[in-house]
């Protein structure tokens, strides 16, 4: 499977955006918020992912640390 | 010849010349549209109904940057009809463009799709950004963002080229956002940092969305 055809929650180091999936989507909407994105269900409003910028000052760096960059999924941290 | 005037709500960064622009902003969202020689009304990005028509012709000896035939069509709400075209050719206009060579005489003198307040009395650019864009660095996340909602990149990057110099600062990650609409009609924003690493002809692009439709009105 092509890595892009997963979704799964990365931390892109470079522009410090965590990106945390929580639903199945295939057509979004997008809500600006102050700290990032979310994005809702075209049809039935549910949030489908967070989108969170300057994510290392809202989460724990030992935290962000274990998630994988967005192009690599494989380089998560062992636990 | 004058462009006629445009319905409420859209207004072309060049409404003085008779060249055709290639953009103008409704509620703030960049749209970008080519008339040509052979299309009475014509638009493009906008959606049906949308009433952004205008009547124009393009310069004689101008060589066709649109597709020879429409890519849509649609009646709009006066009746009329109103074609799309896909253009072809953007980088090698837009470069011609953002290089800042004057306009000839016949095609009005000016700077094409240029905000007056960059051009000069004898339509010299003034351009105060100086380089033209040139390359675009797609993050891992925007490049995702982009294929998973199915965003063209080219046009993605043709809204920053075209939009940057009515740009506006963003407040969260990334020093810049824009707003454009892709040629199916979905509106998205994009931010991008400018420039990268004292690089005027380069940006970074961070993120993108959809908008929600706020409608054009």
């Amino acid at each position: 499977m092509n890595w892009k055809e997963e979704r799964f929650a990365y931390w892109e180091r470079e522009t410090d955006i965590a990106w945390i999936p929580t639903a199945p989507a295939k057509f979004v909407k997008s809500e600006k918020t102050t700290w990032g994105i979310v994005d809702h269900d075209e049809d039935t409003g549910e949030v489908t992912a967070l989108e969170i910028w300057d994510a290392s000052k809202v989460f724990p760096a030992e935290m962000l640390e274990r998630l994988p960059e967005p192009g690599r999924p494989g380089s998560a941290k062992a636990a | 010849m004058a462009l006629p005037d445009f319905c409420a709500g859209v207004r072309s960064c060049h409404p003085s010349t008779p060249i055709l622009f290639e953009r103008c902003l409704i509620n703030r969202r960049l749209v970008i549209g080519l008339p040509t020689t052979t299309v009475r009304q014509t638009s493009f990005g906008s959606r049906p109904g949308a009433r952004m028509t205008w009547s124009a012709r393009r310069p004689s000896g101008a060589s066709s940057i649109t597709t020879p035939t429409p890519t849509r069509s649609w009646e709009s709400s006066s009746g009329k009809q109103v074609n799309a075209y896909r253009q072809t050719c953007w980088r090698r206009f837009l470069v011609r463009r953002n290089r800042l060579a004057p306009l000839p005489a016949e095609r009005g003198g000016g700077i094409c799709g240029l905000p007056s307040e960059v051009r000069g009395v004898r339509g010299e650019a003034l351009a105060p950004w100086g380089a033209v864009i040139e390359r675009f660095y797609w993050t891992d996340h925007a490049g995702r963002r982009a294929w998973e909602r199915k965003f063209d990149r080219f046009e993605v990057e043709m809204t920053i080229r075209l939009g940057h110099d009515g740009r506006i600062r963003n407040d969260g990650r990334a020093d810049w956002r824009v707003s454009g609409e892709c040629f199916d009609g979905r509106v998205f924003e994009v931010v991008y940092d400018h420039p990268v690493e004292d690089d005027a002809e380069r940006v970074r692009i961070v993120s993108i969305w959809e908008m929600e439709d706020r409608g054009l009105s």
